[in-house]
């Protein structure tokens, strides 16, 4: 029956992460920009939400313990506190759904028991690819039968945390079609280049990495014999990004709105002047229906429906929207919003970073 | 959370579109100089009698059929995407505003012959110059013995040359109150005006000391009501004409051939078919969350349909806009459908207020809530 009511538990963990994102990882968004870096700390600190090890440690016949819905409630609030923290989680929560939903008994059993500890552990699905023209509909990194295993080679590019990543999920072609392999770190031929620097989500140190002819037993095949729905992983990603950037556009609306209402100009507050009051009651449109068509897509994955247009559309739009949000809430700061002083020129930033993610949006 | 439309619902929803799809002729639109007297505005709807749908919304204790929010939207939606020229909306106006301000018997007279499809209804509660504000100035109410007279001119009232029996909102003692007039009261005219949107009747009306019969409630609590659902109508209208226009856009731009391909496999054609099917899901969800918030009494509802209207329609504007550039010249033709998608889309966006409006509306809900 149709409801666009959240249940209880949707709304606990709702409310806890934006509590946390608020008082934990606001606070601390300036300081990872201007460091590059993720220290280790919020790591920590984002581990102890508990959200991947409760994904990563549910077992199968539990309801609604590995939930694209939650995923995209938990990865809103990340994103309305900082975008760069958000995509981290989100990646490392793609490597777990991806082996936790389509891997085998075995690799279930075998990898996922490490994301289930108190510690941060890192892990990425690598599918950009560095070159122009890069679509995720063909890979250029292949996976060619030798033997009982795989050889994979190819670079993989913008990887999040590819240095404190313990394993990637390498989206390659293989025999046709993509397929998904998973290699640890350690394995001999990859190696992580320093990353090169971004305009935003800079501290995500989103990095190259390269499969030098790395050797893959056919047992790390995602889903072993049965292979991998791709499609799916894809799907997935682009909700997760769609929810970070309904995130940080919510977080842009929530910042604009008591600015404008004290800011006075020309006698009045800032809110009394029509183009601004338009502008935020647009933010608070846009943001509605991006959630909501993203909810869509983000439900389509949990009833195993098929969620591909859905998902495309909802990235596409989140994209679209959340820079002419970003924009509009630097603007209504005038110069003010391009100072360091406030943190919109940092979201702004991370938005368009974020549309360009996977490739050239739209396309 | 589920986005599931139940069987009844799709059993609705299809039911209503195959009676649409043989009954809806807007043949006689399609040549120059056509109106909407040319509609077949009431055979459509003697039809549409035999089905129940003017009881749709009215609770069973009247006799009516008691659907819910979301119910309603599979029936408009299909009466949206074909242009259905009918006076559903007028006859829902109606039966919204007695079920607000009429008395137990106000309302068991009235909507009972709603129900038995022996009265259509209008609601004249906008003025001349397009303002649904409280008091308004276009009519006032004189109490006589008996009842109410009323004196004044109000328009852009839907449906009104259709009307058995329309609803005036009149100032009284200096507060809009609701009153019940014959549409062949002396002193009563209608004049369609030159609306451009042919598939829908709007009208003015005049009256000089028409009697009238009082509905008992207050307008604070009458118009919010009454607004709210005629938005949801116009806004599951325009989602589902905003997919009407996607998908004849579509199939067009995969038959027509430039340069040696079909222009669909243009990007400058491909992109916007990708921007309006972005919009119209969003459309679509919109519609459905506000049904669904108005159907289980949601404190979210009122800025639900603001939001749905608001945005569909500008949503239904710029799909229809780009449904004529991708047929190119022949989208621009008297006898082709897309003007009249145009045409209702411009004035689905006026009907009740710019989206202007429904952004102020926005704006005061999100402060409210924010004090």
């Amino acid at each position: 029956m149709i409801s666009f009511e959240l249940s209880e538990e949707r709304q606990i963990v709702r409310s806890t992460i934006a509590e946390f994102g608020r008082s934990v990882l606001r606070p601390q968004a300036r300081r990872l920009d201007t460091d590059s870096r993720i220290d280790d700390g919020v790591l920590t600190q984002l581990w102890s939400t508990g959200v991947i090890q409760a994904q990563a440690g549910a077992a199968d016949d539990e309801v609604g313990a590995r939930s694209p819905v939650t995923n995209a409630i938990v990865l809103e609030e990340l994103g309305a506190a900082d975008a760069t923290v958000a995509v981290a989680m989100a990646s490392t929560m793609g490597f777990v759904q991806a082996i936790a939903d389509q891997g085998s008994a075995e690799q279930r059993s075998k990898l996922l028991a490490g994301f289930t500890g108190d510690r941060f552990q890192g892990a990425a699905v690598a599918m950009m690819e560095p070159r122009f023209g890069f679509d995720v509909s063909e890979f250029a990194t292949v996976a060619a039968k030798a033997g009982d295993g795989y050889v994979v080679r190819g670079v993989k590019a913008m990887t999040p945390l590819a240095s404190r990543c313990s394993h990637f999920l390498v989206i390659a072609q293989s025999d046709g079609a993509a397929d998904a392999f998973i290699v640890s770190r350690d394995a001999a031929g990859v190696t992580v280049a320093e990353p090169k620097g971004a305009l935003g989500l800079r501290a995500l140190e989103m990095a190259e990495v390269t499969f030098d002819n790395v050797a893959v037993p056919s047992a790390m095949r995602l889903g072993e014999g049965n292979g991998a729905d791709i499609q799916r992983i894809i799907d997935s990603a682009r909700v997760g990004i769609a929810a970070i950037l309904t995130g940080l556009s919510r977080g842009v609306m929530e910042y604009v709105i008591p600015y404008t209402k004290e800011r006075v100009v020309h006698g009045v507050p800032l809110a009394q002047k029509q183009i601004i009051a338009f502008n935020i009651a647009d933010m608070h449109i846009d943001v509605e229906a991006m959630r909501w068509l993203n909810w869509r897509a983000a439900w389509e994955l949990e009833v195993r429906q098929p969620a591909t247009k859905t998902a495309q559309l909802a990235y596409t739009y989140a994209s679209q929207q959340a820079m002419r949000i970003a924009d509009d809430g630097l603007q209504a700061f005038g110069g003010h919003g391009f100072v360091k002083a406030h943190p919109l020129e940092l979201w702004y930033r991370n938005a368009r970073t974020l549309s360009v993610l996977e490739g050239v949006a739209g396309v | 959370m589920d986005f599931t439309l139940s069987d009844d619902h799709e059993t609705l929803r299809d039911s209503a579109h195959v009676f649409l799809d043989k009954e809806v002729d807007l043949s006689p639109l399609l040549k120059p100089g056509a109106m909407v007297a040319d509609a077949d505005y009431d055979g459509l709807w003697k039809k549409i009698v035999d089905l129940g749908w003017p009881g749709m919304v009215v609770p069973e204790a009247y006799g009516g059929l008691g659907l819910d929010y979301v119910d309603l939207i599979m029936i408009v939606g299909e009466m949206g995407r074909t242009l259905a020229p009918a006076p559903l909306f007028g006859t829902l106006a109606g039966v919204w505003t007695i079920l607000a301000a009429g008395s137990e018997a106000q309302k068991t007279d009235l909507l009972g012959a709603v129900v038995g499809g022996n009265l259509t209804l209008a609601l004249a509660i906008a003025d001349a110059d397009g303002s649904y504000e409280a008091p308004g100035c276009g009519v006032t109410a004189e109490a006589v013995e008996g009842g109410y007279r009323l004196t004044g001119s109000k328009s852009f009232v839907v449906d009104a040359a259709s009307a058995d029996k329309i609803i005036v909102a009149a100032v009284v003692g200096g507060e809009r109150r609701y009153f019940v007039i014959d549409r062949g009261a002396p002193g009563l005219e209608v004049e369609l005006l030159a609306w451009r949107d042919i598939t829908r009747q709007v009208g003015a009306v005049r009256l000089d000391k028409v009697p009238a019969e009082l509905l008992s409630g207050d307008d604070a609590d009458v118009w919010p009501f009454v607004r709210d659902r005629l938005y949801l109508v116009l806004a599951a209208e325009s989602a589902a004409g905003a997919r009407a226009a996607l998908d004849q856009a579509v199939e067009y731009a995969k038959q027509r051939i430039a340069f040696g391909r079909p222009i669909g496999a243009f990007q400058a054609i491909k992109h916007q078919l990708a921007e309006i099917a972005g919009q119209g899901e969003c459309a679509d969800v919109a519609v459905q969350y506000a049904a669904w918030a108005l159907s289980e009494g949601d404190p979210r509802a009122s800025l639900a349909v603001a939001m749905a209207q608001g945005y569909n329609s500008e949503a239904y504007c710029d799909a229809t806009h780009r449904n004529i550039q991708v047929f190119g010249a022949i989208g621009f033709t008297w006898e082709m459908k897309n003007h009249l998608y145009y045409k209702r889309a411009r004035c689905n966006a006026e009907l009740l207020g710019a989206p202007a409006t429904q952004r102020e509306q926005v704006i005061q809900i999100v402060e409210r809530e924010a004090a």
